[in-house]
């Protein structure tokens, strides 16, 4: 049989399958309720005290936890 | 009815110590004392809302076996026949493990988490399993009413909330129904409980004690600990359940050997505190009792220090890393819309919006707790302990929704304001004991120390303890 994969392609595509076969078998069901508006604006409220800290690029996230 | 030779009415408050001195001088067999606290826990939990579930002839026989040990005389240690309870967040084989969640109310578990093993290995006798906020409160909520069991109410005033998450923890050792008790704290949830309750309450350093068969709510800050009649209670629970897991990630692959004694000169001891905390930022009601409790502090260790917490806003990386990781390990539970059957409409909500957080606000968040490290890594180069009021006011009322009003509170900061969010973002150990009561409420004090300090600060609620009888008060009980 021909084809125009190359054997990288075939390679990527193999090794995707799996993971494709498990979301595609069991896909999450969607509660689409909407969030009432308190809840989200605290999130946004959060999200936005945390973009308001300047931080040195070089300051990495912490890996360890009891320091 | 027990056929010891010891006085009933000393053993629902005795400490472990006593406990053990009994079944070892055969005062009492381990059968009875296991019957009488079972029966307790079956009478009085539920007038507190504190039981999940009494276990069934398991705790019988294991106390067969402790007996069978001590006419022996094969002594296993200070927990040895002590009977306890667990709060339900942690996997217990064959029973209900429902975290504290209507959804959740027919889970069941084939093995038993790590802790539990742990204290089957000491010959502890886990009666039965207690209350707990639904979740251990991730997505925060809006009453005491958001647990399976309804709202766990404070022995010592039913018109009260015991505090959560471990709520029936608190609840059970405060009103003598289990001589201690395992419960559990992301941020608060041990040492909230256990100051509200008035017993003593260790969080231990993060990583020290395994969470294997916990229920996660936050991995990069859960953490396994003890509610317990005194400080060396705790640290007796703490020397049985800590050590290396290979089944937990996040385990510290540390052993701790509970030795206050080499821990016990308090004369250098360098403890940091704030004046503030104790005169002007709890509610006015509490300062006289906080006034005196500090001067017990002091008659401790004389060479306290004035200190002040490093200036990060805790509380927003705290929320974010909470929310973001329970958001993720409670996806599909939020996305089947099966969170809806919560009792608790502002934790369900929460959930909900938890998951709008971006991978940037959780990397935000988690770069900013480390800088929040390295300043607590430098503010301990000079500090051995920090020392604050646990709570600032009294628990909330059990039968309302909780008072969201923001207290008046000075604008000068000392240690208190941040430090339950800082100390876990950190993973410190902490330690809180009562201090004092208020309209017949108790009021807790916290010791908070580096990683791995747990000795010393277990050594320092114990010398405070040796001070001041707060420890030693029980509530009245129905009879």
């Amino acid at each position: 049989m021909s084809s125009s994969l190359t054997r990288r392609e075939w390679t990527a595509l193999f090794a995707a399958s799996p993971l494709l076969s498990q979301s595609a078998a069991k896909p999450a069901p969607e509660n689409t309720a909407p969030v009432p508006g308190k809840a989200v604006a605290d999130v946004q409220k959060t999200s936005q005290r945390l973009a308001e800290i300047e931080l040195p690029m070089n300051v990495e996230p912490a890996f360890r936890f009891a320091v | 009815m027990p056929k010891s030779k010891l006085d009933q009415s000393v053993l629902p408050f005795a400490t472990i110590g006593q406990l053990n001195e009994a079944l070892r001088n055969r005062d009492i067999s381990c059968v009875e004392l296991t019957k009488f606290f079972s029966k307790r826990l079956e009478k009085l939990g539920p007038t507190y809302n504190a039981l999940a579930c009494l276990l069934g002839k398991e705790p019988h026989w294991a106390a067969k076996d402790v007996d069978d040990d001590i006419k022996s005389e094969r002594f296993r240690g200070a927990l040895q026949g002590i009977p306890y309870g667990a709060k339900d967040l942690l996997a217990v084989a064959k029973y209900p493990t429902t975290w504290g969640a209507k959804p959740f109310a027919d889970q069941v578990f084939d093995y038993n988490a790590t802790v539990i093993d742990r204290l089957a290995e000491k010959k502890a006798i886990l009666i039965g399993k207690l209350s707990m906020i639904e979740l251990a409160g991730g997505g925060d909520y809006g009453s005491a009413s958001a647990s399976l069991q309804g709202p766990c109410l404070n022995p010592w005033n039913t018109s009260y909330w015991s505090g959560g998450s471990s709520s029936g923890s608190g609840a059970a050792v405060a009103a003598g129904l289990v001589p201690f008790a395992l419960g559990s704290e992301t941020s608060g949830s041990i040492l909230t409980p256990a100051c509200f309750c008035g017993v003593s309450g260790l969080r231990p350093t993060y990583g020290l004690v395994s969470r294997r068969g916990a229920m996660s709510l936050s991995w990069t800050l859960d953490k396994i600990g003890v509610l317990a009649r005194s400080a060396e209670d705790c640290g007796l629970v703490l020397h049985a359940i800590a050590g290396s897991d290979d089944d937990d990630p996040g385990s510290a692959h540390q052993s701790f050997h509970y030795a206050p004694e080499y821990y016990g000169q308090f004369q250098d001891l360098k403890a940091g505190y704030a004046e503030i905390d104790f005169a002007e930022w709890p509610d006015e009601s509490l300062r006289p009792a906080f006034a005196n409790a500090l001067a017990i502090v002091k008659s401790v260790c004389p060479s306290m220090v004035e200190a002040k917490l490093p200036d990060f806003p805790y509380r927003p990386v705290i929320s974010c890393i909470i929310d973001a990781e329970a958001a993720s390990i409670f996806e599909q539970f939020i996305r089947s819309g099966r969170v809806d059957q919560l009792a608790d409409r502002r934790q369900i909500e929460g959930l909900k919006a938890s998951m709008n957080y971006s991978a940037v606000d959780y990397l935000k968040a988690m770069r900013v707790r480390s800088q929040i490290q390295a300043a607590f890594r430098d503010l301990f180069e000079s500090l051995d302990l920090l020392i604050a009021p646990t709570r600032l006011s009294l628990p909330d009322r059990a039968d309302l929704p909780f008072d969201e009003t923001e207290p008046t509170r000075p604008d000068r900061k000392g240690v208190v304001s941040g430090l339950v969010q800082a100390g876990n973002l950190c993973g410190l150990p902490a330690l809180t004991v009562p201090c004092g009561f208020v309209n017949g409420l108790p009021i807790g004090l916290a010791i908070v120390g580096r990683p791995f300090s747990e000795n010393r600060i277990l050594a320092f609620g114990r010398e405070f303890q040796q001070r001041s009888d707060f420890h030693k008060q029980h509530p009245a009980l129905p009879v």
